[in-house]
């Protein structure tokens, strides 16, 4: 990208640019290049910005430099997420070594309201270097805070309590979404798979027509889902009590660590909880337990998912009007 | 004594954001302390104050409350001076979000609102292109997928600047937005100066006139173009 294509293929490549050429508030002719625009402007634009036509040109290739940085980047990769052990409330050392966490793995965070679930989630998104409350490092691929490029969000959230507020479809909200860091084309062609998984996931279809705010509390998790593992740049995933959202938690999660995110589920539930490949207990804001999920608990989940399915069949059943039987 | 610059929108969860830090620096054993500026009455000052934090208010009330901001600026920072402070903020509303009240040499922090809308950071103006830090509050409660959007446009807008989410609520960011302001090492300049220039606001109205029509207004007047059939 410089500053002598036209501005219209700039723009398929990187729509985001729209931002930059909307500020300069002048109208400017897409066929041709920034330099070409800058060339047929009067003097008197210059004077009012109080530049000229080689610093504007200058400007705008340095942004086009600085938005390449962050377009489609491989620093926001995170192949592993370490903690290193800090403190509980009450200032008892955390009984571990280090925790170290891979890509496409699951972590369940289990404990009671209030154990230390939010303390730790924000060491996660600071990358705490041990100057937080609980006193803990966090490392990404083995690199402290200091040493990662500024500004990178690192932990994609999902929960409950998150809402759509946009008034826009679904289809034009992932394709804004998406071309956040793609190029126009791939940016439609990824917001037809974020449909259609959505709609594979919940099992309840809908439109790509239908308004994201409409959307039922089931379709709208499967949607955040499916985005978040198709579109959002995060390499961490926290999903935070999703439980009840009727939506199919396996394949979800399978979704998530097929893109190489490393996985926290906040839960309560034990299906969920049994899904992850280990489970950190935390108890009076520390970490009290490191647990890896046992070769036996297989078998456990087997008939949590059991029961999970009886429960949900009954749930239709009513749902439909029908009487209940023990069969 | 470091002066730090904090603006935004009304009604964004800017003194939310700024109690969050303050006692967040108290913590780590510093003397800080708040300017508030606002065009209306305001008890945020006492809000301040119930939290330990110095804090004093000034009313713009018929001034404009953006030049009444650098009007009072230097006596604002003696008084900080005065009362030892490490760091004085300063906090204040661009109200026609064409100012911003930002100083060469001195940090600035913009507080935005994520439920403004995806929109929302290219029409705030130089308050957000200029601005070294800043700070997206209520994101809480939406998407993923809008927080990234609105990130994103934010980031377009100022790409220079150090972006953070901030809950005024549960304080969550505040930590990293902290140590953004304090790894900041700016020097003010010898004479202070704007990093842009306010608007000028010289015509009758501002002298108080409430009549309208062409024949009352002289001064600084510009008279749009409204085309269509003459």
């Amino acid at each position: 990208m410089t500053c002598t294509d036209t501005l219209a293929s700039l723009l398929e490549q990187c729509p985001v640019l729209r931002v930059y050429l909307n500020d300069l508030e002048t109208d400017l002719d897409e066929t041709v290049s920034f330099a070409e625009n800058m060339k047929r402007l009067p003097e008197s634009f210059f004077e009012q910005r109080k530049s000229d036509r080689d610093a504007e040109c200058r400007q705008f290739e340095a942004y086009l430099r600085a938005l390449e940085k962050t377009w489609n980047s491989d620093a926001l990769r995170a192949d592993t997420l370490t903690i290193l052990p800090g403190h509980s409330k009450s200032g008892a050392k955390e009984n571990f070594q280090k925790i170290q966490l891979h890509r496409g793995q699951t972590t369940a965070l289990v404990g009671r309201t209030g154990a230390g679930k939010s303390r730790l989630l924000e060491d996660i998104e600071w990358q705490a270097a041990g100057d937080s409350p609980t006193g803990r490092t966090i490392l990404i691929n083995g690199q402290k805070r200091a040493q990662r490029p500024l500004g990178q969000r690192l932990v994609a959230q999902l929960s409950q309590n998150m809402n759509f507020v946009l008034d826009m479809h679904v289809r034009d909200f992932l394709r804004m979404h998406a071309e956040c860091f793609h190029a126009r084309a791939d940016a439609a062609a990824l917001a037809g798979q974020v449909y259609r998984t959505a709609v594979s996931l919940c099992g309840e279809p809908f439109e790509e027509t239908t308004p994201v705010t409409s959307l039922s509390g089931g379709q709208s998790r499967a949607l955040m889902i499916a985005d978040c593992a198709l579109i959002s740049q995060a390499p961490v995933v926290l999903i935070d009590e999703i439980e009840n959202a009727g939506i199919n938690r396996r394949m979800a999660l399978k979704l998530l660590t097929g893109r190489d995110k490393i996985v926290f589920i906040a839960t309560h539930d034990p299906v969920l909880a049994l899904l992850a490949d280990q489970r950190l207990v935390l108890s009076d804001g520390g970490i009290k337990d490191v647990m890896q999920k046992m070769s036996g608990e297989e078998e456990v989940l087997r008939k949590a998912e059991e029961t999970d399915r009886f429960l949900t069949d009954l749930r239709e059943k009513i749902r439909e009007g029908q009487r209940l039987t023990v069969s | 004594m470091k002066l730090v610059t904090v603006a935004g929108p009304p009604a964004v969860g800017k003194t939310s954001v700024l109690l969050r830090m303050n006692r967040l620096l108290k913590e780590r054993g510093l003397r800080t302390g708040v300017v508030k500026f606002d065009c209306m009455q305001t008890n945020d000052d006492e809000t301040f104050q119930e939290a330990g934090i110095r804090a004093v208010r000034g009313i713009s009330a018929e001034l404009c409350p953006d030049h009444f901001f650098i009007t009072n600026l230097d006596e604002v920072c003696a008084y900080g001076r005065r009362e030892k402070l490490d760091i004085l903020f300063t906090e204040s509303a661009g109200l026609c979000s064409r100012c911003s009240p930002y100083l060469k040499g001195v940090p600035a922090v913009c507080v935005v609102d994520q439920l403004a809308g995806i929109h929302a950071p290219s029409k705030i103006g130089p308050m957000l292109k200029l601005a070294d830090i800043i700070l997206i509050t209520r994101g809480d409660i939406v998407s993923q997928a809008e927080r990234e959007v609105f990130f994103r446009q934010v980031m377009l807008v100022n790409p220079r600047a150090e972006i953070f989410p901030v809950n005024g609520l549960t304080g969550q960011g505040a930590r990293a937005a902290v140590d953004a302001i304090l790894r900041r090492t700016d020097t003010p300049d010898e004479e202070p100066s704007l990093r842009f220039p306010m608007p000028m606001a010289i015509c009758s109205y501002c002298l108080g006139e409430t009549r309208i029509g062409k024949d009352y207004q002289v001064g600084n007047v510009r008279k749009m173009k409204l085309g269509g059939a003459t």
